[in-house]
């Protein structure tokens, strides 16, 4: 268990980080979980590690987080357009007969570009995002995610009472905000992130 | 002449413990010399952080030290205080002093 618990922090901190800094960081973290530190101090380590690294990225590159957001927002939003453009062709076909076999393959649009928005998209989109700033990887995918999950919730917290009234259940809409963020946070980990130099290091 | 840093407060309490701690200064002993003459627990990814921002000031420099077997075969890196990081770390003890001097209900320990 303690050789896999390291491991792991391993691998998660080369995934969010930067992997050379955290060659130092991660002998640390061996030394002291060798003295006889529990598995729950080393997921602290680990989960600050990863926060502080995302919040110094972040802070040093303001210009690239509001890039990566609006890189993840136009992407998603050309979805969503698309979605939008889509509607009235499909309403249309409704109103042709035969109106059953129309309404079946409808349902089966829906069902499809559904499941394509709240997965395989936001995977595309994280990936477009975790590509386009490979160096700060983690914080800028992070940064999207979070202003996917913020708006998720703002806009569920307005429409409530429009929600609750509706045909679709509440646990439907907080699911699919849930799926995307995930997806999204999969689709912008799927790569490596590109090494970085630390500033005066000397070997 | 040129203008002083500022220094965050965990920043200040790295800088001292490297100075306490020199020259052989890495992660785990800054962060139990902070915990055990400051009183304050910082997890080590915080010490890293503060410690690369201040490397980026120019107020510390770092180097690769040997690979331990205890560390899974991987270098330390020692920190150093520069000349320019003493500097930062007097002048804040100097606003601090000036801060303090003058403030009755922080004199003589009285609340």
């Amino acid at each position: 268990m303690r050789p896999l618990a390291l491991a792991f922090a391993g691998f998660l901190l080369n995934r969010f980080g930067i992997p050379q800094e955290n060659e130092c960081l991660m002998g640390d973290l061996v030394e002291e979980y060798g003295s006889g530190r529990s598995v729950l101090w080393l997921w602290h380590q680990t989960a600050n590690a990863i926060a502080s690294r995302v919040a110094t990225d972040i802070r040093d590159h303001k210009a690239l987080a509001i890039r990566a957001v609006a890189t993840g927002w136009a992407l998603q939003g050309g979805w969503s357009e698309l979605l939008i453009l889509l509607h009235p062709l499909t309403l249309h076909s409704l109103q042709q007969p035969p109106q059953y076999e129309r309404m079946v393959t409808f349902l089966k649009l829906w069902l499809l570009l559904s499941l394509c928005a709240v997965t395989l998209w936001p995977v595309f989109v994280g990936w477009v995002v975790g590509k386009t700033h490979r160096a700060q990887q983690a914080a800028m995918v992070l940064a999207y995610a979070s202003s996917w999950i913020v708006f998720s919730v703002v806009s569920f917290s307005l429409d409530y009472a429009e929600i609750e009234r509706g045909p679709v259940p509440i646990s439907f809409y907080v699911g699919a905000s849930g799926a995307v963020a995930i997806s999204t946070l999969i689709g912008g980990f799927l790569q490596k992130p590109r090494p970085r130099q630390s500033l005066q290091t000397r070997s | 002449m040129r203008p002083k840093q500022t220094l965050r407060d965990v920043e200040l309490l790295v800088l001292l413990a490297l100075i306490r701690l020199a020259p052989r200064a890495y992660g785990v002993p800054v962060t139990r010399e902070i915990e055990a003459a400051g009183g304050r627990r910082l997890a080590l990814g915080s010490v890293y952080a503060a410690l690369e921002r201040l490397e980026k000031k120019g107020l510390v420099k770092s180097e690769l030290g040997e690979a331990t077997q205890e560390r899974g075969g991987r270098a330390k890196r020692y920190f150093h205080i520069t000349a320019e990081g003493l500097r930062a770390v007097r002048s804040t003890r100097q606003a601090l002093i000036g801060m303090w001097q003058g403030v009755p209900v922080l004199e003589g320990g009285k609340a």
